[in-house]
Protein backbone atom coordinates (compact mmCIF):
# COMPACT_ATOMS: atom_id res chain seq x y z
CA UNK A 1 0.00 0.00 0.00
CA UNK A 2 2.82 2.37 0.92
CA UNK A 3 4.26 2.28 -2.61
CA UNK A 4 0.99 2.67 -4.49
CA UNK A 5 1.05 5.87 -6.59
CA UNK A 6 -1.03 8.76 -5.10
CA UNK A 7 -3.54 8.84 -7.98
CA UNK A 8 -4.15 5.13 -7.90
CA UNK A 9 -4.58 5.31 -4.13
CA UNK A 10 -7.35 7.91 -4.50
CA UNK A 11 -9.00 5.93 -7.33
CA UNK A 12 -8.83 2.78 -5.20
CA UNK A 13 -10.50 4.62 -2.34
CA UNK A 14 -13.50 5.69 -4.40
CA UNK A 15 -13.76 2.32 -6.13
CA UNK A 16 -13.63 0.46 -2.84
CA UNK A 17 -16.44 2.64 -1.53
CA UNK A 18 -18.47 2.19 -4.67
CA UNK A 19 -18.09 -1.60 -4.56
CA UNK A 20 -18.81 -1.64 -0.81
CA UNK A 21 -15.56 -3.48 -0.06
CA UNK A 22 -14.70 -4.23 3.57
CA UNK A 23 -14.64 -1.25 5.95
CA UNK A 24 -11.21 -2.34 7.20
CA UNK A 25 -9.81 -2.04 3.68
CA UNK A 26 -11.40 1.39 3.22
CA UNK A 27 -10.06 2.48 6.61
CA UNK A 28 -6.53 1.38 5.69
CA UNK A 29 -6.68 3.34 2.43
CA UNK A 30 -7.98 6.37 4.31
CA UNK A 31 -5.17 6.02 6.84
CA UNK A 32 -2.59 5.94 4.05
CA UNK A 33 -4.21 8.96 2.33
CA UNK A 34 -4.07 10.95 5.56
CA UNK A 35 -0.48 9.84 6.15
CA UNK A 36 0.45 11.27 2.70
CA UNK A 37 -1.45 14.47 3.54
CA UNK A 38 -3.84 13.89 0.64
CA UNK A 39 -6.95 14.13 2.83
CA UNK A 40 -8.27 17.11 0.89
CA UNK A 41 -8.65 14.99 -2.26
CA UNK A 42 -11.27 12.73 -0.71
CA UNK A 43 -13.01 15.13 1.63
CA UNK A 44 -15.10 16.73 -1.11
CA UNK B 1 46.42 -42.03 67.94
CA UNK B 2 45.11 -39.59 65.39
CA UNK B 3 47.86 -37.09 64.73
CA UNK B 4 47.71 -33.46 63.66
CA UNK B 5 49.21 -34.50 60.33
CA UNK B 6 46.27 -36.81 59.80
CA UNK B 7 43.72 -34.07 60.41
CA UNK B 8 45.58 -31.50 58.30
CA UNK B 9 46.07 -33.83 55.36
CA UNK B 10 42.51 -35.07 55.56
CA UNK B 11 41.17 -31.51 55.54
CA UNK B 12 43.53 -30.64 52.68
CA UNK B 13 42.35 -33.62 50.61
CA UNK B 14 38.69 -32.86 51.21
CA UNK B 15 39.33 -29.20 50.46
CA UNK B 16 40.94 -29.77 47.05
CA UNK B 17 38.10 -32.07 45.98
CA UNK B 18 35.29 -29.72 47.07
CA UNK B 19 37.22 -26.64 45.91
CA UNK B 20 37.69 -28.09 42.42
CA UNK B 21 33.95 -28.75 42.22
CA UNK B 22 33.25 -25.11 43.10
CA UNK B 23 35.79 -23.95 40.53
CA UNK B 24 34.11 -26.12 37.91
CA UNK B 25 30.67 -24.79 38.71
CA UNK B 26 31.70 -21.13 38.90
CA UNK B 27 34.03 -20.82 35.93
CA UNK B 28 33.18 -23.67 33.60
CA UNK B 29 29.80 -25.36 33.99
CA UNK B 30 27.51 -22.39 33.40
CA UNK B 31 29.64 -20.43 30.96
CA UNK B 32 29.64 -20.14 27.18
CA UNK B 33 32.45 -22.71 26.80
CA UNK B 34 31.54 -25.41 24.31
CA UNK B 35 31.19 -29.07 25.32
CA UNK B 36 34.69 -30.03 24.18
CA UNK B 37 36.35 -27.31 26.22
CA UNK B 38 34.24 -28.13 29.27
CA UNK B 39 35.25 -31.81 29.00
CA UNK B 40 38.91 -30.85 28.66
CA UNK B 41 38.76 -28.62 31.75
CA UNK B 42 36.99 -31.40 33.67
CA UNK B 43 39.81 -33.80 32.72
CA UNK B 44 42.45 -31.24 33.68
CA UNK B 45 40.84 -30.52 37.06
CA UNK B 46 40.38 -34.22 37.84
CA UNK B 47 44.02 -34.91 36.88
CA UNK B 48 45.29 -32.12 39.14
CA UNK B 49 43.09 -33.25 42.04
CA UNK B 50 44.09 -36.89 41.55
CA UNK B 51 47.82 -36.14 41.44
CA UNK B 52 47.56 -33.85 44.49
CA UNK B 53 45.73 -36.64 46.33
CA UNK B 54 48.55 -39.07 45.51
CA UNK B 55 51.33 -36.60 46.37
CA UNK B 56 49.75 -35.59 49.67
CA UNK B 57 48.22 -38.82 51.02
CA UNK B 58 46.59 -39.14 54.43
CA UNK B 59 48.87 -40.69 57.04
CA UNK B 60 47.41 -42.71 59.89
CA UNK B 61 49.41 -43.50 63.09
CA UNK B 62 52.74 -43.42 61.27
CA UNK B 63 54.24 -43.53 57.80
CA UNK B 64 53.19 -47.17 57.32
CA UNK B 65 49.51 -46.45 57.15
CA UNK B 66 49.02 -44.29 54.11
CA UNK B 67 45.97 -43.93 51.93
CA UNK B 68 44.59 -41.34 49.57
CA UNK B 69 41.37 -40.26 47.86
CA UNK B 70 42.57 -40.54 44.24
CA UNK B 71 39.59 -42.67 43.30
CA UNK B 72 37.10 -39.86 43.92
CA UNK B 73 38.22 -37.72 40.92
CA UNK B 74 38.49 -40.93 38.87
CA UNK B 75 34.91 -41.97 39.70
CA UNK B 76 33.55 -38.45 39.07
CA UNK B 77 35.45 -38.19 35.77
CA UNK B 78 34.06 -41.51 34.49
CA UNK B 79 30.47 -40.94 35.60
CA UNK B 80 30.13 -37.29 34.52
CA UNK B 81 32.81 -36.91 31.85
CA UNK B 82 32.17 -40.17 30.02
CA UNK B 83 34.24 -43.14 28.92
CA UNK B 84 36.92 -41.24 27.03
CA UNK B 85 37.80 -38.93 29.93
CA UNK B 86 37.64 -41.87 32.35
CA UNK B 87 40.07 -43.95 30.29
CA UNK B 88 42.45 -40.97 29.83
CA UNK B 89 42.50 -40.31 33.57
CA UNK B 90 43.06 -44.02 34.24
CA UNK B 91 46.07 -44.03 31.87
CA UNK B 92 47.50 -40.94 33.62
CA UNK B 93 47.00 -42.64 36.99
CA UNK B 94 48.70 -45.87 35.86
CA UNK B 95 51.68 -43.99 34.41
CA UNK B 96 52.10 -41.87 37.53
CA UNK B 97 51.67 -44.82 39.91
CA UNK B 98 54.15 -46.94 37.89
CA UNK B 99 56.63 -44.06 38.10
CA UNK B 100 56.31 -44.19 41.92
CA UNK B 101 57.11 -47.92 41.77
CA UNK B 102 56.48 -50.82 44.13
CA UNK B 103 54.09 -53.77 44.06
CA UNK B 104 51.30 -51.34 44.91
CA UNK B 105 51.47 -50.12 41.31
CA UNK B 106 50.29 -53.50 40.04
CA UNK B 107 47.54 -53.65 42.68
CA UNK B 108 46.52 -50.13 41.72
CA UNK B 109 46.44 -51.03 38.01
CA UNK B 110 44.11 -54.00 38.48
CA UNK B 111 41.99 -52.36 41.15
CA UNK B 112 41.37 -49.16 39.18
CA UNK B 113 41.07 -51.06 35.91
CA UNK B 114 38.23 -53.15 37.35
CA UNK B 115 36.63 -50.01 38.76
CA UNK B 116 36.89 -48.34 35.32
CA UNK B 117 35.25 -51.34 33.62
CA UNK B 118 32.47 -51.50 36.19
CA UNK B 119 31.72 -47.77 35.97
CA UNK B 120 31.90 -47.47 32.18
CA UNK B 121 29.30 -50.22 31.91
CA UNK B 122 27.13 -48.47 34.51
CA UNK B 123 27.25 -44.96 33.00
CA UNK B 124 23.94 -45.27 31.15
CA UNK B 125 22.19 -46.65 34.21
CA UNK B 126 23.71 -43.96 36.44
CA UNK B 127 22.70 -41.08 34.16
CA UNK B 128 19.06 -42.13 33.97
CA UNK B 129 18.17 -42.74 37.61
CA UNK B 130 16.96 -40.43 40.37
CA UNK B 131 19.36 -38.73 42.76
CA UNK B 132 18.48 -41.20 45.57
CA UNK B 133 19.34 -44.19 43.40
CA UNK B 134 22.54 -42.45 42.35
CA UNK B 135 23.56 -42.10 45.99
CA UNK B 136 22.79 -45.81 46.60
CA UNK B 137 24.83 -46.69 43.50
CA UNK B 138 27.74 -44.59 44.81
CA UNK B 139 27.55 -46.34 48.19
CA UNK B 140 27.79 -49.70 46.42
CA UNK B 141 30.71 -48.41 44.35
CA UNK B 142 32.43 -47.39 47.58
CA UNK B 143 32.07 -50.92 48.91
CA UNK B 144 33.54 -52.18 45.64
CA UNK B 145 36.51 -49.81 45.93
CA UNK B 146 37.08 -51.25 49.39
CA UNK B 147 36.84 -54.94 48.43
CA UNK B 148 38.76 -54.76 45.12
CA UNK B 149 42.17 -53.74 46.56
CA UNK B 150 41.84 -56.32 49.35
CA UNK B 151 41.28 -59.07 46.78
CA UNK B 152 44.06 -57.88 44.45
CA UNK B 153 46.46 -57.33 47.35
CA UNK B 154 45.90 -60.91 48.43
CA UNK B 155 46.39 -62.21 44.88
CA UNK B 156 49.47 -60.12 44.05
CA UNK B 157 51.28 -59.39 47.31
CA UNK B 158 50.04 -62.26 49.48
CA UNK B 159 49.30 -62.23 53.18
CA UNK B 160 52.28 -60.06 54.19
CA UNK B 161 50.97 -56.96 55.99
CA UNK B 162 47.48 -58.04 55.06
CA UNK B 163 45.90 -57.02 58.37
CA UNK B 164 47.39 -53.50 58.21
CA UNK B 165 46.19 -53.20 54.66
CA UNK B 166 42.65 -54.14 55.65
CA UNK B 167 42.63 -51.54 58.42
CA UNK B 168 43.68 -48.90 55.90
CA UNK B 169 40.98 -50.04 53.51
CA UNK B 170 38.40 -49.78 56.28
CA UNK B 171 39.33 -46.16 57.02
CA UNK B 172 39.51 -45.40 53.32
CA UNK B 173 36.08 -46.90 52.79
CA UNK B 174 34.47 -44.75 55.51
CA UNK B 175 36.16 -41.54 54.41
CA UNK B 176 35.94 -42.09 50.69
CA UNK B 177 32.25 -42.98 50.74
CA UNK B 178 31.39 -39.93 52.81
CA UNK B 179 33.35 -37.49 50.65
CA UNK B 180 32.20 -39.18 47.45
CA UNK B 181 28.55 -39.02 48.52
CA UNK B 182 28.98 -35.36 49.40
CA UNK B 183 30.64 -34.61 46.03
CA UNK B 184 28.00 -36.49 44.03
CA UNK B 185 25.24 -34.73 45.94
CA UNK B 186 26.87 -31.36 45.23
CA UNK B 187 27.22 -32.15 41.51
CA UNK B 188 23.61 -33.34 41.30
CA UNK B 189 22.36 -30.15 42.97
CA UNK B 190 24.49 -28.15 40.52
CA UNK B 191 22.98 -30.02 37.54
CA UNK B 192 19.39 -29.74 38.79
CA UNK B 193 19.85 -26.00 39.44
CA UNK B 194 21.00 -25.52 35.88
CA UNK B 195 18.09 -27.56 34.54
CA UNK B 196 15.69 -25.46 36.61
CA UNK B 197 17.21 -22.25 35.27
CA UNK B 198 17.03 -23.56 31.70
CA UNK B 199 13.36 -24.38 32.26
CA UNK B 200 12.70 -20.89 33.57
CA UNK B 201 14.45 -19.37 30.54
CA UNK B 202 12.32 -21.57 28.28
CA UNK B 203 9.03 -20.76 30.02
CA UNK B 204 9.88 -17.05 29.97
CA UNK B 205 10.43 -17.34 26.23
CA UNK B 206 7.08 -19.07 25.80
CA UNK B 207 5.43 -16.28 27.78
CA UNK B 208 7.10 -13.69 25.54
CA UNK B 209 6.01 -15.53 22.39
CA UNK B 210 2.39 -15.50 23.58
CA UNK B 211 2.63 -11.74 24.32
CA UNK B 212 4.01 -11.07 20.86
CA UNK B 213 1.37 -13.29 19.23
CA UNK B 214 -1.39 -10.71 19.78
CA UNK B 215 0.58 -7.99 18.02
CA UNK B 216 1.61 -10.38 15.23
CA UNK B 217 -1.96 -11.37 14.43
CA UNK B 218 -2.94 -7.72 14.43
CA UNK B 219 -0.04 -6.87 12.14
CA UNK B 220 -0.80 -9.69 9.68
CA UNK B 221 -4.43 -8.68 9.32
CA UNK B 222 -3.54 -5.38 7.65
CA UNK B 223 -1.56 -6.71 4.67
CA UNK B 224 -4.10 -9.50 4.21
CA UNK B 225 -7.01 -7.03 4.20
CA UNK B 226 -5.17 -4.88 1.65
CA UNK B 227 -4.29 -7.88 -0.54
CA UNK B 228 -7.91 -9.05 -0.46
CA UNK B 229 -9.14 -5.54 -1.33
CA UNK B 230 -6.76 -5.29 -4.28
CA UNK B 231 -7.86 -8.70 -5.60
CA UNK B 232 -11.49 -7.55 -5.39
CA UNK B 233 -10.58 -4.39 -7.31
CA UNK B 234 -8.74 -6.44 -9.96
CA UNK B 235 -11.89 -8.50 -10.45
CA UNK B 236 -13.82 -5.35 -11.37
CA UNK B 237 -11.22 -4.06 -13.85
CA UNK B 238 -11.18 -4.98 -17.56
CA UNK B 239 -8.41 -7.29 -18.71
CA UNK B 240 -6.70 -4.45 -20.62
CA UNK B 241 -6.72 -1.99 -17.72
CA UNK B 242 -3.11 -0.90 -16.90
CA UNK B 243 -3.98 -0.54 -13.19
CA UNK B 244 -4.59 -4.26 -13.04
CA UNK B 245 -0.84 -5.01 -13.17
CA UNK B 246 -0.16 -2.39 -10.51
CA UNK B 247 -2.76 -3.91 -8.12
CA UNK B 248 -1.36 -7.38 -8.75
CA UNK B 249 2.15 -6.28 -7.84
CA UNK B 250 1.02 -4.54 -4.66
CA UNK B 251 -1.24 -7.43 -3.61
CA UNK B 252 1.78 -9.74 -3.90
CA UNK B 253 3.93 -7.25 -1.94
CA UNK B 254 1.36 -7.22 0.85
CA UNK B 255 1.27 -11.02 0.94
CA UNK B 256 5.07 -11.07 1.10
CA UNK B 257 4.93 -8.64 4.00
CA UNK B 258 2.48 -10.83 5.89
CA UNK B 259 4.65 -13.83 5.10
CA UNK B 260 7.83 -12.20 6.39
CA UNK B 261 6.10 -11.13 9.62
CA UNK B 262 5.06 -14.73 10.25
CA UNK B 263 8.47 -16.09 9.26
CA UNK B 264 10.30 -13.72 11.62
CA UNK B 265 7.97 -14.59 14.43
CA UNK B 266 8.20 -18.34 13.86
CA UNK B 267 11.99 -18.24 13.59
CA UNK B 268 12.02 -16.96 17.15
CA UNK B 269 9.12 -19.06 18.42
CA UNK B 270 10.40 -22.42 17.27
CA UNK B 271 12.29 -24.36 19.94
CA UNK B 272 16.01 -24.14 19.35
CA UNK B 273 18.96 -26.34 20.20
CA UNK B 274 21.43 -24.68 22.52
CA UNK B 275 24.60 -23.90 20.61
CA UNK B 276 27.56 -21.66 21.38
CA UNK B 277 29.11 -19.91 18.41
CA UNK B 278 30.43 -16.59 17.14
CA UNK B 279 27.63 -14.44 15.74
CA UNK B 280 27.26 -10.94 14.34
CA UNK B 281 25.60 -8.61 16.83
CA UNK B 282 24.05 -6.31 14.24
CA UNK B 283 22.61 -9.10 12.16
CA UNK B 284 20.88 -10.38 15.30
CA UNK B 285 19.71 -6.88 16.27
CA UNK B 286 18.17 -6.46 12.83
CA UNK B 287 16.22 -9.68 13.17
CA UNK B 288 15.16 -8.68 16.71
CA UNK B 289 13.80 -5.39 15.35
CA UNK B 290 11.84 -7.34 12.71
CA UNK B 291 10.31 -9.54 15.39
CA UNK B 292 9.44 -6.70 17.75
CA UNK B 293 8.18 -4.20 15.14
CA UNK B 294 4.55 -5.38 15.17
CA UNK B 295 4.56 -5.00 18.96
CA UNK B 296 6.06 -1.51 18.66
CA UNK B 297 3.39 -0.56 16.11
CA UNK B 298 0.72 -1.62 18.57
CA UNK B 299 2.12 0.90 21.06
CA UNK B 300 2.77 3.57 18.35
CA UNK B 301 6.48 3.30 19.01
CA UNK B 302 9.01 3.92 16.23
CA UNK B 303 12.10 1.70 16.48
CA UNK B 304 15.31 3.28 15.18
CA UNK B 305 18.14 0.81 14.72
CA UNK B 306 21.33 2.83 14.35
CA UNK B 307 23.77 -0.06 14.72
CA UNK B 308 25.63 -0.83 11.52
CA UNK B 309 29.18 -2.17 11.74
CA UNK B 310 29.85 -5.88 12.13
CA UNK B 311 30.84 -7.06 15.61
CA UNK B 312 31.18 -10.68 16.66
CA UNK B 313 30.50 -12.06 20.09
CA UNK B 314 30.44 -15.60 21.37
CA UNK B 315 27.33 -17.23 22.80
CA UNK B 316 23.95 -18.64 21.90
CA UNK B 317 22.32 -16.33 19.35
CA UNK B 318 18.84 -17.46 20.39
CA UNK B 319 19.53 -16.48 24.01
CA UNK B 320 20.93 -13.17 22.75
CA UNK B 321 17.60 -12.55 20.97
CA UNK B 322 15.72 -13.45 24.13
CA UNK B 323 17.73 -10.89 26.18
CA UNK B 324 17.07 -8.01 23.80
CA UNK B 325 13.46 -8.83 22.93
CA UNK B 326 12.86 -8.74 26.67
CA UNK B 327 14.58 -5.39 27.24
CA UNK B 328 13.11 -3.78 24.11
CA UNK B 329 9.60 -5.02 24.93
CA UNK B 330 9.87 -3.41 28.36
CA UNK B 331 11.11 -0.16 26.81
CA UNK B 332 8.16 -0.15 24.40
CA UNK B 333 5.71 -0.74 27.24
CA UNK B 334 7.28 2.14 29.18
CA UNK B 335 6.19 4.53 26.38
CA UNK B 336 2.45 4.35 26.96
CA UNK B 337 1.63 7.19 24.58
CA UNK B 338 4.09 6.17 21.92
CA UNK B 339 7.58 7.48 21.23
CA UNK B 340 10.94 6.62 19.78
CA UNK B 341 13.12 3.71 20.77
CA UNK B 342 16.77 3.90 19.70
CA UNK B 343 19.16 0.99 19.40
CA UNK B 344 22.88 1.74 19.05
CA UNK B 345 26.08 -0.27 19.13
CA UNK B 346 29.36 1.27 20.33
CA UNK B 347 32.73 -0.39 20.77
CA UNK B 348 35.00 0.75 23.59
CA UNK B 349 38.30 -0.93 24.47
CA UNK B 350 37.29 -4.33 23.18
CA UNK B 351 33.88 -4.08 24.82
CA UNK B 352 30.72 -4.02 22.71
CA UNK B 353 28.07 -1.78 24.22
CA UNK B 354 24.52 -2.22 22.96
CA UNK B 355 22.43 0.78 23.97
CA UNK B 356 18.64 0.63 24.14
CA UNK B 357 17.13 4.03 24.80
CA UNK B 358 13.48 4.94 25.32
CA UNK B 359 11.65 8.15 26.17
CA UNK B 360 9.17 6.49 28.47
CA UNK B 361 8.07 6.90 32.06
CA UNK B 362 11.52 6.23 33.56
CA UNK B 363 12.39 4.76 36.94
CA UNK B 364 13.61 5.89 40.33
CA UNK B 365 17.04 4.86 41.65
CA UNK B 366 15.38 2.40 44.01
CA UNK B 367 13.52 0.79 41.11
CA UNK B 368 16.74 0.54 39.06
CA UNK B 369 18.50 -1.10 42.00
CA UNK B 370 15.81 -3.79 42.23
CA UNK B 371 15.71 -4.53 38.48
CA UNK B 372 16.45 -8.15 37.67
CA UNK B 373 15.17 -9.38 41.01
CA UNK B 374 12.35 -11.91 40.73
CA UNK B 375 8.83 -10.62 41.34
CA UNK B 376 9.91 -7.00 41.13
CA UNK B 377 8.12 -5.20 38.33
CA UNK B 378 7.05 -1.66 37.51
CA UNK B 379 4.28 -3.02 35.27
CA UNK B 380 0.80 -3.71 36.53
CA UNK B 381 0.79 -7.34 35.43
CA UNK B 382 4.55 -7.92 35.38
CA UNK B 383 6.24 -10.76 37.24
CA UNK B 384 9.80 -9.45 37.03
CA UNK B 385 10.89 -12.84 35.71
CA UNK B 386 11.54 -11.55 32.18
CA UNK B 387 14.31 -9.18 33.20
CA UNK B 388 15.61 -11.64 35.76
CA UNK B 389 16.10 -14.17 32.97
CA UNK B 390 17.67 -11.46 30.75
CA UNK B 391 20.13 -10.55 33.54
CA UNK B 392 21.12 -14.16 34.12
CA UNK B 393 21.54 -14.82 30.36
CA UNK B 394 23.77 -11.75 30.04
CA UNK B 395 25.88 -13.00 32.95
CA UNK B 396 26.30 -16.41 31.31
CA UNK B 397 27.62 -14.63 28.19
CA UNK B 398 30.17 -12.75 30.36
CA UNK B 399 28.26 -9.51 29.86
CA UNK B 400 26.97 -6.78 32.14
CA UNK B 401 23.86 -4.57 32.18
CA UNK B 402 23.92 -0.94 33.25
CA UNK B 403 20.73 1.11 33.56
CA UNK B 404 20.41 4.88 33.52
CA UNK B 405 17.00 6.42 34.02
CA UNK B 406 15.17 9.61 34.88
CA UNK B 407 11.54 9.75 35.89
CA UNK B 408 9.28 10.88 33.02
CA UNK B 409 12.28 11.33 30.70
CA UNK B 410 13.17 7.78 29.80
CA UNK B 411 15.50 4.88 30.43
CA UNK B 412 18.71 3.69 28.81
CA UNK B 413 19.87 0.08 29.03
CA UNK B 414 23.56 -0.46 28.26
CA UNK B 415 24.37 -4.12 27.75
CA UNK B 416 28.11 -4.80 27.40
CA UNK B 417 29.83 -7.91 26.07
CA UNK B 418 33.51 -8.67 25.53
CA UNK B 419 34.48 -8.38 21.86
CA UNK B 420 35.99 -11.32 19.89
CA UNK B 421 36.26 -13.98 22.55
CA UNK B 422 38.42 -16.81 21.29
Amino acid sequence: MRQLPDDLLIISYFKAKELHLSTDFIYLIEYEIVRRSLGHRISK
Amino acid sequence: MISLDFVLLLVFNIFIIIFSLFIFQLFVYETVFDRKRKSFILLLLCTIVMLLCIIYPIKLYNEDFIFDLRQIPLIIAILYGGRRIGVTLFVILVIFRTYLGGLGAIVSFFENGTLLLFLTYSINYFRNVSINKKLIFISLTSILTCILPIVYYFLIVGTKGYLDFMIIQFYLFILQSLILLLSIYFIEVMISNKKLRDKLVQSEKTEMISHLAASISHEIRNPLTVAKGFVQLIKELGSEDPDREEYFRHALDELDRANSIITNYLSYAKPSIEKTQLFDVNEQLKSIVDIIKPYANLYSVVVLNKSESKFDIKGDSDKFKQIFINIIKNSIEAMKTGGILTIETLVNDNIINIIIKDIGQGMTNEQIRRLGQPYFSTKEKGTGLGLMVAYSLVKVMNGTIRVESQLNLGTTFIVSFPNNIN
